[in-house]
């Protein structure tokens, strides 16, 4: 009997703790959330001195470049990537298809991504996409105009110029 | 001579409803075998059951999960439902949650809206946003699950209906809240 009474305070102030904790982790989780979210972010904007550039782009651009944010490690961005090639390889005027290679700490080996980009491949080594533009997901194509202005940002799956103007 | 003798009203033992309660949920546990064999994609390189059994084994330990955070609940506010009798009754309270995955899985055969109403937007489209993602079930077959968990709970701990309803749609929006912000805070670190 006095065990059982000893035991019922113990078992109690174990779930008021895990109690607490649970409250404190949905606290510090909304709070990241919050601190995310109120984070402002610049506009994308294409200026070749933010990138490094791994493989030659063609002639100086006076058309449109679409950026393809890519992951080596992410198959669903590379098949965007060869899907979007495949769709603009037909145009009298197609825009510059780049590939900008993000989360990628040191400096890619592989340059050649199997495909032709006339827009060049590039490397976000200062994660200017992640940490300055705010952006996250993978296979986003941004649409640039010749001077570097964002036209658009269009999930993976999307043909940019589709659709009406998306951030 | 008369003689007397005390005769004690011993009330019947009532019937335990713990093993009804386990065979229902081994039932429903079954019934969702059925449906995640059924909705898994076809043409994969992993044995076909291997889904279904993960699904279901998931599907055990969340409701493991739930039922010690709910015993927990009660048990905070003064009432007694171990997790041992809560878990086959959030089982059996899945129910409507097979259905909704396999309307879902199945919606070409039914009427989009009829789908929606019932399964939530996730009838519609995969999600964008972290919201999308956290309220893609709500619909009333969700709606359906929360109530019928509240029911069988409250018998449970001996509690009213309305304070089990309470503890159940405060534990489905905090971990929806859960959700949207993981999902939000995650997006694109993933391959996806």
């Amino acid at each position: 009997m006095r065990l059982a009474a000893e035991a019922r305070p113990c078992s109690e102030r174990l779930n008021a703790l895990g109690m607490l904790l649970a409250v404190g982790a949905l606290v510090a989780l909304g709070l990241a959330w919050w601190r995310d979210h109120t984070r402002a972010f610049a506009t994308p904007r294409w200026r070749d001195a933010d990138f490094v550039q791994l493989a030659a782009a063609g002639a100086p651009l006076e058309r449109e470049r679409w950026v393809v944010v890519v992951n080596l490690r992410c198959p669903h961005c590379m098949a965007h990537l060869r899907w979007l090639s495949g769709r603009v390889a037909g145009r009298s005027r197609p825009p510059a298809l780049a590939a900008l290679v993000v989360d990628q700490p040191m400096r890619p080996r592989r340059t050649d991504l199997g495909l032709p980009l006339a827009g060049g491949v590039w490397w976000d080594s200062a994660q200017v996409w992640r940490e300055a533009w705010g952006r996250r997901a993978y296979g986003e194509t941004f649409r640039f105009d010749a001077r570097g202005r964002l036209l658009s940002a269009t999930p993976a799956g999307v043909l940019p110029d589709s659709v009406g103007s998306q951030m | 001579m008369i003689s007397t003798s005390l005769a004690r009203d011993v009330p019947h033992p009532r019937r335990s409803p713990e093993p009804t309660m386990w065979a229902l949920a081994l039932a429903i546990g079954g019934v969702w075998f059925f449906v995640l064999s059924a909705s898994s994609p076809a043409g994969r390189a992993t044995p076909a059951w291997l889904a279904p059994v993960a699904g279901l084994v998931t599907q055990g330990l969340f409701a493991a999960c739930e039922a010690v955070t709910a015993g927990a609940l009660w048990r905070a506010i003064g009432k007694r439902a171990g997790w041992r009798s809560l878990l086959p009754r959030l089982l059996v309270a899945s129910a409507p949650e097979a259905l909704a995955v396999s309307l879902v899985a199945n919606r070409a055969l039914w009427p989009h809206s009829l789908v929606i109403g019932l399964a939530g937007p996730r009838g519609l489209s995969p999600a964008t946003s972290g919201l999308g993602f956290a309220f893609a079930s709500a619909g009333a077959l969700t709606l359906a699950r929360l109530v019928l968990s509240a029911h069988l709970q409250s018998r449970a701990a001996r509690a009213s209906v309305f304070t089990a309803l309470a503890i159940v749609a405060g534990m489905w929006l905090v971990t929806r809240l859960v959700m949207w912000w993981t999902f939000d805070l995650l997006e694109g670190r993933s391959f996806r």
